[in-house]
């Protein structure tokens, strides 16, 4: 059974002139401790997914469709059911650890605290539980490091401090919003390793908000691409990277540059990223997409799954062989 | 995770945009007239603490032979139309007039406080019925609902105070609600929230610090009207009652004296007041602006 079941989540939001559609049905399984990367660029509706299983959509959203988290509908809970469903449950890891972590606290009173609100913990275990998890995810220091305020440390220290408090609840479910986005780039890589590693050690799944394919590829089991609100592609990283099935997939993997390849141009994907709202009939790619057909632009696309994966592309069959990519690079994970 | 883990501690000094603030720092905020202010209400608060052991007379007792005596050797300042020692009865003054204003600001801050987070916090129907509730209390000038106050419930220092205290209440519930709502929705107290704490914990643990300067500079702005409605309800003879000494109430006495030739009493008692309102309204003010300008 799946620990997480998405399905068919439809988000709108009231605008002038009608309401605008920000997820167009986004159906996901994830089984309990698998990770899976939800890919695609800015205003795909990533984020917004993520924020259905919180249920912190924006205000006055309307959302349908529902969100199973072990049975349970996580949209139909009332505030105190939501409340110990997030104490116990969940976790979430945001983009920036500077605003996430209130200024005036220290950080031995924010974590310590979490712990004995959220979980009803007692103060003397919730301290030694939370000194052990900071040396764990790799704080040398960690008197000090509890006796710190926010500012005083550094981006990639309070990102870690936010790792061991999500991980110190022991959730089953892990939320990561491009959790290393606001870190320089030599901690980022130190950060992500250390979620993985907390991730795999404490047998939670993850749901992985990220614009970065090649570092989706690396943690997450299976990821999903989305594309205007809905997914278009969702497989393994291998699958992804050496046979990608909707264009979509294959021209974002393309336009990565390579450290291997030299090339005079980077590739880029034509045209703009489409909105959810701003899509007719037919393929929501149809506008930007090399390879389309006249049918491309009529009648909604289904998501058809297959060999493990599934793919949202009326021409997924004829194609398969051209999409190939041939100089595909190793990819782990 | 060895030789790396270090790096991320930044030794103290480097981060400077957001350093406890040090004294030397605080000075440079408040600028010579917010020093000058500080000293000021330092000096009044010193002067209400000391009064029993640095005043020469009792202020309540006097000798009708003695009235209206002009300022020297025997009366520093003088003495009132009962034969008074005016700087005496100035020094227990102060005691009255500060302590009724900081009665006055610590309920309305409190009040205000209490109402601005349950507002904020529970959002929807409980923030209208706040608002609208507010909206009712500031229908009310300020004198009138204390006068009112008063009128049932009698004449007295405690009363007029906490009848102020009341009206009081709309202002800073209003603004901390402003400052509460923004608060709310940065990222630290959502991810509070997610992390499944109660309410009572997020906004007592989480909100509270962070609006608490806020409060303060309130409080000190508040500090002054209070001082200057406590001064006007007992002037009226609604609030302190003779012989009591108090500000408020000297002026008003002086009245009488101020027509017979003696300005003495209600010019000095007026300029205590005037002194005293202005150097709290230049700290709060200041406290504010060191607020705005401080935080990015």
């Amino acid at each position: 059974m799946s620990l997480l079941e998405l399905d068919d989540i439809r988000l709108d939001l009231p605008h002038r002139g009608g309401d605008r559609a920000l997820l167009r049905g986004v159906s996901l399984r994830v089984a309990p401790g698998e990770a899976i990367g939800l890919v695609g660029e800015s205003g795909s509706g990533k984020s917004m997914t993520l924020r259905t299983v919180l249920r912190t959509e924006p205000a006055g959203a309307r959302v349908t469709g529902r969100v199973l988290l072990d049975g349970t509908d996580v949209r139909s809970l009332d505030a105190a059911a939501l409340r110990r469903l997030r104490a116990r449950d969940l976790a979430m890891i945001s983009q920036d650890p500077r605003a996430a972590l209130n200024p005036v606290l220290r950080v031995a009173e924010f974590l310590v605290e979490g712990l004995c609100d959220a979980r009803g913990e007692r103060r003397g275990t919730a301290e030694r539980r939370v000194r052990d998890l900071l040396a764990q995810v790799g704080i040398a220091d960690v008197d000090r490091c509890m006796d710190s305020y926010p500012h005083q440390l550094s981006g990639g220290m309070l990102q870690r401090v936010v790792i061991a408090a999500a991980v110190a609840g022991s959730p089953r479910l892990l939320l990561a919003d491009e959790p290393t986005t606001a870190l320089d780039v030599t901690t980022q890589s130190e950060v992500m390793a250390i979620l993985d590693e907390q991730r795999r050690e404490h047998g939670m799944a993850m749901l992985f908000v990220t614009h970065d394919l090649e570092l989706a590829s690396a943690v997450c089991d299976r990821i999903a691409v989305l594309y205007a609100g809905q997914i278009v592609e969702i497989g393994t990283p291998a699958q992804l990277h050496s046979a990608p099935r909707h264009p979509y997939t294959r021209l974002l993997l393309d336009s990565r540059p390579s450290l291997t390849a030299t090339t005079p141009t980077l590739p880029v994907i034509p045209g703009r990223p489409v909105a959810a709202y701003e899509v007719g009939a037919g393929c929501a790619f149809a506008t930007r997409c090399p390879w389309i057909a006249p049918r491309c632009r009529d009648g909604a696309v289904p998501l058809v799954e297959g060999d493990g994966r599934a793919v949202r592309c009326h021409r997924s069959d004829e194609l398969r062989g051209e999409l190939v990519r041939t100089s595909a690079p190793e990819v782990t994970g | 995770m060895s030789a790396e883990t270090l790096t991320g501690v930044e030794p103290l000094a480097v981060t400077s945009s957001r350093q406890r603030r040090s004294g030397r720092g605080t000075v440079r905020r408040l600028g010579p007239l917010g020093v000058a202010a500080v000293v000021i209400v330092g000096l009044l608060v010193l002067a209400a603490l000391l009064a029993p052991l640095i005043a020469p007379y009792d202020p309540a007792i006097g000798s009708v032979v003695e009235r209206y005596q002009a300022p020297g050797a025997a009366h520093v300042l003088g003495t009132d139309q009962s034969g008074r020692d005016l700087l005496s009865r100035l020094l227990y003054g102060a005691r009255t007039s500060l302590t009724g204003a900081a009665v006055v600001v610590l309920l309305a801050a409190a009040g205000g406080t209490v109402l601005a987070l349950v507002a904020t916090w529970f959002g929807g129907r409980v923030d209208a019925l706040v608002g609208r509730l507010l909206d009712l209390l500031f229908a009310f000038p300020n004198l009138l609902l204390a006068i009112l106050v008063v009128a049932v419930f009698g004449t007295g220092l405690t009363q007029a105070a906490v009848a102020l205290a009341v009206a009081y209440v709309p202002y800073t519930a209003r603004v901390l609600r402003s400052v509460a709502l923004r608060e709310r929705r940065l990222a630290y107290v959502q991810a509070a929230e997610l992390q499944g704490l109660s309410g009572f914990v997020v906004t007592g643990r989480h909100l509270l610090p962070n609006i608490a300067p806020q409060i303060l500079t309130g409080a000190a702005i508040n500090f002054g009207y209070a001082m200057i409605d406590l001064a006007a309800l007992s002037f009226l003879g609604l609030g302190v009652q003779a012989p009591t000494a108090d500000w408020g109430l000297m002026v008003s006495q002086g009245q009488d004296s101020l027509l017979q030739g003696y300005p003495g009493q209600s010019l000095l008692a007026g300029a205590c007041i005037v002194v005293a309102v202005a150097a709290f309204s230049v700290i709060g003010e200041r406290l504010g602006g060191r607020r705005a300008g401080g935080r990015a």
